[in-house]
């Protein structure tokens, strides 16, 4: 690491935003799992840059539950998350999304803020908040908004974030159960190994269902376009229906027609939709207790 | 532009002046002076420089110097000072080490395990060592070395 870019700590939001430079470019250090390596790899504005390290805000640290959301902040890591019960209870996708998420020591540092500003179309966390209608809000001086997720990334590594832009907390839907009904939720990923690493594919699906009957369903794909992508088309043909082979095979169509998957270091695109089409099987198969492959 | 910085290192409090882009890992070596952690790829993958900050096992590559402020590190060297823990010694009667460079992460990763639960499953064994690589030993006597505290 060559150069000494200005470091800020502040201990709460108020001060954050008091000592914030406005002249220079803003890198929130959250975890530090993704921005440690941009530093090190001298990917980050090297002389007109501020470090503004969260660690210390504590109010960014919280899983509370409201009348209609759970709201997480933006500071929660990956294994607080995954032990959470409100998290378990209402967002069973998001747990399953955790047990894959890198490794448990990578997982006490990464945060789930973090994992959404890096945009990356690969990042794990995302395909799973969007199937969850996830809002972020998002803070900058004395100003708030609240953003739909699917609408803040523009392309892979990119947001539509102005200098300085900081998220606070993600605020998620609970679901309205009728009776005999349960949310269910899985995340699948394929990568080179088990653990530890970045998707070369993956899927989220999250459902109000009773046994094989679906009452609504969401399924998002990342690591196969520029960003992750919701696919509501599968929504429409799925939701409301009595779960069987050929909706099964009319929304894996559809999977094949939205995706725009590339050939990079990592994998192919042929590949890519293959596989993305085999973890799509897989999870409905899990989810629905049933085998949908032939 | 150096920051200064107070936390408990090995039981003991420790006053550094850091330049804010030092590495945890590189102010635990260089100004510590505690060369038991390891710097293996420096991004990560590979766990040699696991250390126990507040409890958890952490990376210390990945964690700005200045970050540790005010919170509680052990590394390899404050694990057990006078003594072998049961880890250290079931390493050695297993020969889960050959050329040694990853066994401090292993063992941190292993000490923070069983603080959280004594009698981990193979699973959560197996879980703990996800993030560490080795090159050696294959893996086999470094599982075998921790089923063996594991049964204690």
């Amino acid at each position: 690491m060559i150069y000494y870019p200005e470091y800020l700590q502040p201990k709460t939001l108020e001060e954050l935003f008091k000592e914030l430079p406005k002249n220079k470019k803003i890198y929130y250090l959250a975890g530090g799992t993704d921005l440690l390596n941009y530093l090190r790899d001298e990917l980050v504005d090297k002389k007109n840059s501020c470090f503004v390290d969260l660690s210390k805000i504590k109010e960014l640290v919280f899983i509370n539950e409201t009348n209609k959301n759970i709201e997480i902040g933006s500071m929660v890591s990956f294994n607080i998350l995954q032990e959470n019960n409100l998290v378990k209870k209402h967002f069973p996708a998001i747990t399953s999304m955790c047990k894959t998420f890198s490794t448990p020591i990578i997982s006490n540092r990464a945060t789930i803020g973090g994992n959404i500003a890096n945009a990356s179309p690969s990042g794990d966390s995302l395909p799973v908040l969007y199937t969850l209608n996830t809002k972020i809000e998002i803070k900058n001086f004395s100003q708030t908004r609240i953003e739909d997720i699917d609408k803040i990334f523009v392309g892979p590594k990119k947001t539509n974030f102005k200098n300085g832009d900081l998220i606070t907390k993600l605020i998620i839907p609970k679901q309205v159960l009728q009776k005999g009904f349960s949310i269910i939720g899985i995340f699948k990923k394929v990568g080179g190994r088990k653990s530890h690493i970045i998707s070369k594919a993956s899927i989220a699906i999250s459902a109000i269902s009773k046994s094989d009957y679906i009452k609504k369903i969401n399924v998002a794909v990342g690591a196969v376009a520029p960003t992750v992508l919701k696919i509501n088309t599968i929504s429409e043909i799925l939701n409301n229906k009595k779960l069987n082979k050929k909706l099964v095979k009319d929304s894996v169509e559809e999977i094949k027609k939205v995706i725009s998957p590339i050939d990079d270091f990592r994998s192919t695109a042929n590949y890519r939709k293959e596989v993305v089409s085999s973890l799509f099987l897989e999870s409905i198969s899990e989810l629905f207790k049933f085998n949908f492959y032939d | 532009m150096s920051i200064k910085i107070q936390f408990k290192l090995n039981g003991e409090e420790k006053n550094f002046y850091v330049k804010p882009n030092m590495t945890l890992l590189e102010l635990i070596r260089e100004k510590a002076h505690l060369t038991g952690t390891k710097h293996g790829c420096g991004n990560g993958e590979c766990g040699a420089c696991t250390i126990i900050m507040n409890g958890e096992p952490v990376r210390s590559c990945l964690i700005l110097a200045v970050e540790a402020d005010g919170k509680e590190i052990i590394t390899i060297e404050g694990i057990s000072p006078q003594n072998l823990t049961e880890l250290q010694k079931a390493f050695i009667d297993e020969g889960a080490i050959q050329c040694g460079f990853c066994t401090p992460g292993f063992i941190m990763a292993g000490e923070a395990l069983f603080k959280k639960t004594q009698k981990p499953s193979d699973d959560e064994i197996k879980e703990s060592l996800s993030g560490h690589l080795c090159r050696c030993t294959g893996y086999e006597p470094i599982f075998n070395a921790f089923k063996k505290v594991a049964k204690k």
